[in-house]
């Protein structure tokens, strides 16, 4: 006999058996009548589910990627041996980089892993016009094409008035861009300290200490190299490895001192809690006046970062967002915030793995959390999905918030061994419909959720400035969607809040009374999945045609705006009056 | 749905809008007998499938053999497949395709489980809930219908049918059942009852980190927040055991899958690499690679080396 032979048993069972390792960590215990067909070890816990989607009119989208030239592919550099990096970008950003008021798109791109990226390949910017035009100026904007690109974020990090630029990679060579003028980025990663090692997938600015300036969180993966990484197999299937294999990094949390960045991972708590981790949103979650941190991990927990000070004490499984409702690990892709239900309590959307619900946490008074997918109609479409980027929004500006969700397997081959499932998946629209829960309205929201892709990062933004927000998909290996809002909607108003001095603005807390129901709002400085949507706060008023907005700036000054008028672009600076603005059609000078 | 019609006693009536017979003919029209060589054939396919092996062509082949013939002529060979290559939704699917009219009881009861065992947790309630509610439901049946129904965000219908059925649980000592019902308890706002009951399943089994985590939880909502605390660490200290077990078991398996391919390949200085790498992660497989090194070492003549493989195989034999 072969000494091969002796593996007869498989590898699953014969690690089972001689290592007496456990051979599957899910929880709970399945009941005890089940038929005799194994499960499966490779992916245990990552099967599939069907779908259940429910017509519904109002809602609708078109594709105009191509139309608005936007439609650049992401290059993941796929290869025979399918490393783990291939198969995770990329992000996208929507931003103002000039100041036009119209929204900007970066494309974030990956590239190879060895050898030489296809010249074709490379970050991207464009500039919009505010009315669906877009011109690449990727090369006056001098994009650095270095690194396995992944993730973006966006803030102004050096309080000049322009926003500035995080972009990360799997390779260490993370960049922080700082915008001159509107006119161009410089590379300053080497002077402000970046860091430059292991593998960071999405990051978010916020202001951890009050003192008015962006700091940098920045989520990491595990610590992986392909020159050392083994294939992977499951029952002779060549697949890509699950990160179980791999060890989990810390996140890193950056201070801003103004010319550079300090790293503070350890000494603000941050570096205690290594994950798998993949997303982060902002928010002020416990409400006490500060930006607390939400991170998305994968197959590890989540971590609720609640901020004192800038000390974070890590909260999440106490306050039931660590994990499934019933205390599994899962995982977790992307993460986003609101008050879905317009009780003042933050909710969150967390988009996990094929057969894992989106997870939607409803906050409770207290500062916990139940985890109500399947309560509220999301649990069981989205189990029959692979779910990365994730956002809210008020897709018919009726006044509350709708999902938006970003779908595609991991596995290429996965539809040569699993039924029913498919690499390329059709992205995910649920229409809130209040005490009603939501309904999974994807096969009548338009082609941008029924095309299957393999999509990833997903920002949102009105990108063409008619008072809709579309979305933004950033497919692997496939070209941008871009999904142009053509809903029946209600009124809007758009709010770009400036903080005095250039302050930070992130965790700026918009409340708007609309008859009994109060919007409640916040800049956010980061979001869903290698992504940034639009900074700027978005209200639907439904059938009101004036709000009564009040502000309550990062630095915990109050400042109300009586009966503003619905349906404009409003620029609003403490301490100063709301100004109209096309966008597109000026730069406001900071 | 047919499956529901039949739960409610006896089969859905035809809606005055539905189509005329004659138009469902060829919908109805009973699928081919398989001749003997295709049952031959769905045989030998279905036996293609092992532990180790998820033959992708012939799933292929039986995905189109289903398409021709219908589920019933492949069932065995798929259920094989499905085992082998994953696919409890698949399972699912088929199970329910392939129940006999009116359908038995256990067979209803074996879907719901595998429902379950998918993720499914609308449709198993809805297969089983009925068969819970009948009169003298069997206590199985209502274990998992509290099961479907709490997964299934129904923590008021679960409570119920989970007590009645606990002697249904799994886990040490039942311990599944007061766990699923704190947890219930938890959801339903009681934090004193569902702490009572979590420190039961805790009691059983203290080492799962899903009962510790919903204890956690419960005794935080019950305002004891020291204790919770204490918890809470627990917890993520059981998970972090439970993830470095899983990447020893994932990174071994995933070696084994690749010295095997290396062998078969007789790429020897592959697998000497391979049996490197392996050697601290699995020192109960030692004897087996020390097997592949000498073997290895030999065809690639170096003979000293291979030599002292024996010597230390001898030593490791002698040892055990």
């Amino acid at each position: 006999m072969s000494p091969a032979a002796q593996f007869a048993l498989g590898p699953a069972a014969l690690l089972c058996v001689v290592l007496g390792l456990g051979c599957d960590r899910r929880a709970p215990p399945a009941p005890s009548l089940f038929p005799d067909a194994p499960s499966t070890s490779e992916d245990a816990g990552r099967t599939e589910a069907s779908p259940a989607s429910t017509p519904a009119a109002g809602i609708s989208f078109d594709e105009v990627a191509a139309a608005w030239g936007l439609a650049q592919r992401h290059h993941g550099g796929r290869s025979t041996a399918k490393w783990l990096p291939e198969t995770m970008g990329g992000g996208v950003g929507l931003l103002d980089v000039n100041r036009d008021g119209a929204l900007d798109v970066l494309l974030v791109d990956s590239g190879a892993l060895f050898g030489q990226a296809p010249p074709e390949s490379g970050h991207r910017l464009y500039l919009g016009d505010g009315q669906g035009g877009f011109r690449d100026v990727t090369e006056s904007w001098d994009l650095p094409p270095r690194g396995y690109g992944l993730g973006v974020a966006a803030g102004d990090v050096n309080q000049d008035g322009w926003v500035d630029v995080f972009l990360t990679t799997y390779d260490g060579q993370d960049r922080l861009l700082l915008n001159d003028g509107g006119k161009r980025f410089l590379d300053v990663s080497q002077a402000w300290g970046v860091p430059s090692e292991g593998w960071s997938t999405s990051a978010a600015f916020l202001d951890i200490d009050g003192d008015g300036d962006l700091d940098l969180y920045v989520v990491r993966y595990v610590a992986y190299s392909p020159k050392t990484a083994i294939e992977c197999w499951f029952r002779s299937i060549h697949i890509y490895c699950t990160p179980a294999r791999y060890e989990a990094l810390p996140d890193r949390l950056l201070r801003n001192d103004g010319d550079r960045f300090t790293d503070i991972s350890e000494s603000s708590g941050v570096a205690a809690h290594p994950a798998k981790g993949l997303a982060v949103t902002t928010g002020d979650i416990d409400r006490d006046g500060d930006t607390d941190l939400y991170v998305a991990d994968d197959i590890s927990r989540n971590l609720l970062l609640l901020n004192d000070g800038g000390v974070f004490t890590e909260a999440g499984v106490l306050k039931g967002v660590a994990y499934s409702e019933l205390g599994k690990e899962e995982a977790s892709m992307g993460a986003s915030v609101t008050d879905v239900n317009h009780d003042g309590q933050w909710d969150l959307a967390v988009t996990n793995f094929q057969s894992e619900p989106t997870s939607i946490y409803v906050g409770r008074e207290g500062g916990g959390f139940r985890e109500q997918s399947d309560k509220l109609g999301v649990g069981a479409s989205s189990r029959a999905a692979l779910s990365f980027g994730v956002e809210w929004l008020d897709a018919d500006n009726d006044g509350d918030d709708d999902l938006a969700v970003a779908n595609g397997h991991i596995s290429d081959n996965v539809a040569t061994y699993r039924d029913g499932v498919t690499t390329a998946q059709a992205n995910s629209l649920y229409r809130n419909d209040g005490p009603r829960g939501f309904v999974d309205i994807s096969t009548s929201a338009g082609v941008p959720f029924t095309d299957p892709a393999i999509s990833r990062g997903l920002a949102v933004g009105d990108l063409d400035g008619d008072g809709g927000l579309d979305v933004v998909v950033r497919n692997n290996e496939g070209a941008t969607s871009v999904a142009a809002n053509r809903s029946d909607r209600g009124h809007w108003l758009s709010l770009w809040l400036e903080a005095k001095d250039h302050r930070a603005t992130v965790g700026a807390l918009v409340t708007a009374q609309i008859g009994e129901t109060t919007l409640l709002r916040e800049v956010r400085g980061g979001s869903s999945y290698l992504s940034v949507s639009d900074s700027r706060v978005h209200l639907g008023l439904g059938d009101a045609t004036s709000v009564d907005v009040v502000v309550r700036w990062p630095d915990g000054t109050e400042q109300a705006f009586k009966g503003l008028k619905a349906d404009r672009h409003l620029h609003l600076t403490q301490g100063g009056e709301p100004t109209a603005y096309t966008p597109g059609a000026a730069v406001i000078a900071p | 749905m047919v499956l529901l019609g039949s739960c409610q006693g006896g089969p859905a009536q035809p809606a005055l809008d539905d189509p005329a017979p004659e138009a469902l003919a060829p919908v109805l029209a009973s699928p081919p007998v398989p001749t003997a060589s295709e049952r031959s054939r769905i045989a030998a396919l279905g036996a293609r499938f092992s532990d180790t092996h998820c033959d992708t062509e012939s799933l292929g082949e039986l995905r189109e053999l289903r398409a021709r013939l219908g589920p019933r002529p492949v069932k065995d060979a798929l259920i094989q497949a499905y085992g082998t290559c994953g696919g409890d939704s698949a399972l699912a699917d088929l199970a329910a395709e392939t129940l006999s009219e009116p359908p038995a009881t256990a067979d209803l009861l074996r879907l719901g489980a595998l429902y379950i065992r998918a993720d499914r947790f609308e449709e198993a309630a809805a297969v089983l809930v009925p068969i819970a509610d009948s009169p003298g439901g069997a206590s199985q049946a209502q274990w998992l219908a509290g099961f479907a129904l709490l997964h299934g965000g129904d923590p008021a219908r679960a409570l119920p049918m989970l007590s009645a059925g606990r002697a249904h649980a799994s886990g040490p000592g039942l311990s599944e059942g007061p766990m699923l019902m704190g947890l219930a308890h938890l959801q339903l706002g009681d934090p004193a009852e569902a702490v009572r009951l979590l420190k039961q399943a805790v009691a059983l089994d203290g080492e799962n980190p899903t009962i510790v985590s919903a204890l956690a939880r419960a005794l935080d909502d019950a305002g004891d927040r020291e204790a919770a605390a204490e918890a809470a660490g627990l917890v993520q200290a059981l998970h972090r055991r439970l993830a470095e077990k899983e990447r020893a078991q994932k990174t071994v398996a995933g070696l084994v899958a690749s010295l095997e391919r290396a062998w078969a390949a007789e790429h020897d200085a592959e697998v000497l690499r391979i049996v490197e790498r392996m050697w601290p992660f699995a020192p109960a497989l030692r004897p087996t690679l020390l097997e592949y090194r000498i073997v290895a070492l030999s065809r690639l003549q170096r003979h000293p080396e291979a030599d002292a493989a024996r010597a230390q195989l001898e030593t490791v034999r002698g040892q055990r």
